[in-house]
């Protein structure tokens, strides 16, 4: 157990080195990163300056090892925009984020557990094809467009909610329903095809004929084997969550690190940028390794594939 | 005879049926669209600011849809605004494509090393979410039409190359691509003969509806201002810019809004449709 772990560890400190890598070289693509990091407006004098202050004038190794450094450190340089330490920037705001992802994913869950099981239960009815539409609808529907007709309808029309989002009860309703509509349609499929194949298996079959009722097995056997998948699901959907979370921020001005990331693309703030991309990164790596972790805990066959693999 | 025949499938199915439909309305309005549109897209008139739709108290027939805040034409508007929605959506897929159906034989075919490093590569894709990696690249590349295609081919070639290095791992192990191997067909060969037509209806399955997603990515793209810019027009930054009337013209986002979401709707419907008929097995 505790190899799978230390390999599992090392494994996600692998991607992260190596997502630095890439968006360290993502300020090396478009030719000069000083251009990138300085206002449009700057004299060549101002930016050889910088490019000598930042290091820019270094060979590329020497100038990746002192980016690593800096990320290992929490260091990722001082935002030219604000004058302020970028990863302080983005780890601020870091939390309204988190909260706004963590409610998203209750609302998903609210809304797909009930409807996957009905349509699960009463597979190929009118429920179940009904159900199917509405998840079709969801992939179909572009989430930062929902949360604009959320603003027409309860801020606009009604006056119920305020048009600008924040981490309360009431500034988070219309953000949380935006993103966790987006992750809805996904989850619903997932879940009622999970449902499904637990439903036809040899267990389920000898509870009903012991007569345990439809819901008594739905319940107590079939549901609690579904939930692993379900988390499964909820794990992979972070990543969707957190991207989606940059929109729905911009559509609510939700002061989150994805509405940082969106006016630092404006004000030129590329540190910012890219110590946003890595705590992001961060953020989806680690859950993905404490999952792994605990679903080896849960469930030995999965430590015993990693093993033979 | 058999392509005839999966096409009336897809066409008896009611949701591809639709979904055709709403496929050859956007080619149509792509490429005729100058000659279809009653105004020209950018012509601004101040007299003509925040019309409403026709069916609205103000609004009146010379404006089916209205018209936004600097007067311009929204029905125009939409119609030019599928020609940026087929480029990016067609050519981002054709880029993923090329990208992933490739590195996926490779890894699938080969195994071993090269699989190692093109599937830790494709963690590392995984890793950053979609958005986030595309906000990140077109900062750097800088927005456009063509940056906005190459970011989007650039980050989302990862689900192409995952579905086939998976189903290549199961058919090099089949009798088929054995007896290629043993006739002395070269790797290139086996790979493009045997294996490819065998990952040829998942990749135009899941490449129909990625056309959907890279859509909505393009929108959303252009919304956050990284993507299309004027003179342009998208539907995305369409929707940005009415953002800001939303209490008094609220039609002027609604409108791309709903062309975005019929579009997207009608192409999901035609890759499920196309999904039933060319492989039943994955769902």
């Amino acid at each position: 157990m505790a190899l799978f772990i230390a390999g599992r560890t090392a494994q996600g400190a692998l991607v992260l080195l190596a997502v630095s890598v890439v968006v360290f070289l993502l300020s090396f693509l478009s030719g000069d990163p000083a251009a990138l990091m300085l206002p449009a407006e700057a004299t060549p004098a101002q930016i050889a300056e910088f490019r000598q202050e930042m290091g820019f004038d270094q060979p590329v190794f020497v100038q990746y090892w002192d980016f690593l450094v800096g990320a290992l450190t929490l260091d990722f340089g001082v935002s030219y925009f604000h004058g302020d330490d970028a990863l302080g920037m983005v780890l601020e705001r870091t939390i309204p984020t988190l909260q706004l992802t963590l409610a998203a994913m209750v609302v998903a869950l609210l809304i797909a557990i009930p409807l996957a099981t009905v349509a699960a239960l009463r597979r190929g009815s009118v429920i179940d094809r009904l159900v199917g539409a509405v998840a079709m609808l969801g992939q179909s529907l572009p989430h930062f467009f929902v949360g604009i007709v959320l603003l027409i309808v309860f801020t606009v029309r009604l006056g119920w909610l305020p048009a600008i989002g924040s981490p309360t009860a009431r500034g988070l309703v219309l953000p949380a329903l935006t993103l966790g509509l987006y992750a809805t349609a996904e989850t619903m499929r997932l879940l009622r095809s999970n449902l499904l194949e637990v439903l036809h298996e040899d267990y389920v079959r000898t509870a009903r004929a012991k007569g345990v009722s439809r819901a008594g097995v739905m319940v107590r056997h079939a549901m609690r084997n579904a939930v692993i998948p379900v988390i499964t699901v909820l794990s992979l959907q972070v990543g969707t969550l957190l991207g989606g979370a940059v929109i729905t921020e911009t559509v609510f001005s939700y002061p989150g690190m994805g509405l940082l990331a969106v006016q630092s693309i404006a004000n030129r703030d590329f540190l910012v940028i890219q110590a946003f991309v890595l705590i992001v990164a961060a953020i989806v790596v680690f859950l993905n390794v404490v999952l792994d972790i605990v679903y080896g805990l849960v469930d030995p066959r999965i430590r015993f594939e990693v093993r033979q693999s | 005879m058999r392509t005839w025949s999966r096409v009336r499938g897809v066409l008896r199915d009611p949701g591809g049926l639709f979904g055709a439909l709403v496929i050859a309305l956007i080619l149509i309005a792509a490429i005729a669209g100058p000659a279809l549109a009653p105004y020209d897209p950018s012509a601004q008139s101040l007299e003509t600011r925040h019309l409403p739709p026709f069916w609205m108290d103000g609004g009146s027939t010379a404006h089916l849809l209205g018209t936004d805040q600097l007067g311009r034409d929204l029905a125009s508007r939409v119609i030019q605004g599928a020609r940026v929605s087929t480029i990016v959506g067609v050519a981002a897929v054709l880029m993923q494509v090329l990208v992933g159906v490739t590195l996926g034989l490779l890894a699938g075919y080969w195994r071993g090393a090269l699989d190692a490093v093109i599937m830790r590569l494709a963690d590392v894709w995984l890793a950053v979410p979609f958005l986030v990696l595309a906000m990140a690249l077109a900062v750097v590349l800088g927005p456009g039409l063509w940056s906005t295609v190459l970011v989007l081919g650039a980050v989302g070639w990862v689900t192409f190359a995952r579905i086939v290095r998976a189903q290549t791992l199961s058919i090099r192990e089949r009798d088929f691509v054995l007896a290629s191997r043993v006739a002395g067909a070269r790797p290139i060969r086996t790979m493009r003969a045997e294996i490819l037509p065998n990952v040829a209806a998942s990749v135009i399955v899941v490449a129909t509806l990625q056309v959907s997603q890279m859509i909505i990515a393009e929108a959303a793209l252009s919304f956050l201002g990284l993507g299309i810019q004027p003179p342009d027009v998208g539907w995305g930054s369409m929707i940005a810019e009415g953002r800001d009337s939303l209490s008094s013209a609220w039609w002027v986002a609604a409108v791309p809004g709903a062309a975005l979401v019929i579009a997207t709707l009608g192409i999901n419907l035609f890759g499920d449709a196309l999904r039933d008929e060319l492989d039943p097995r994955i769902r």
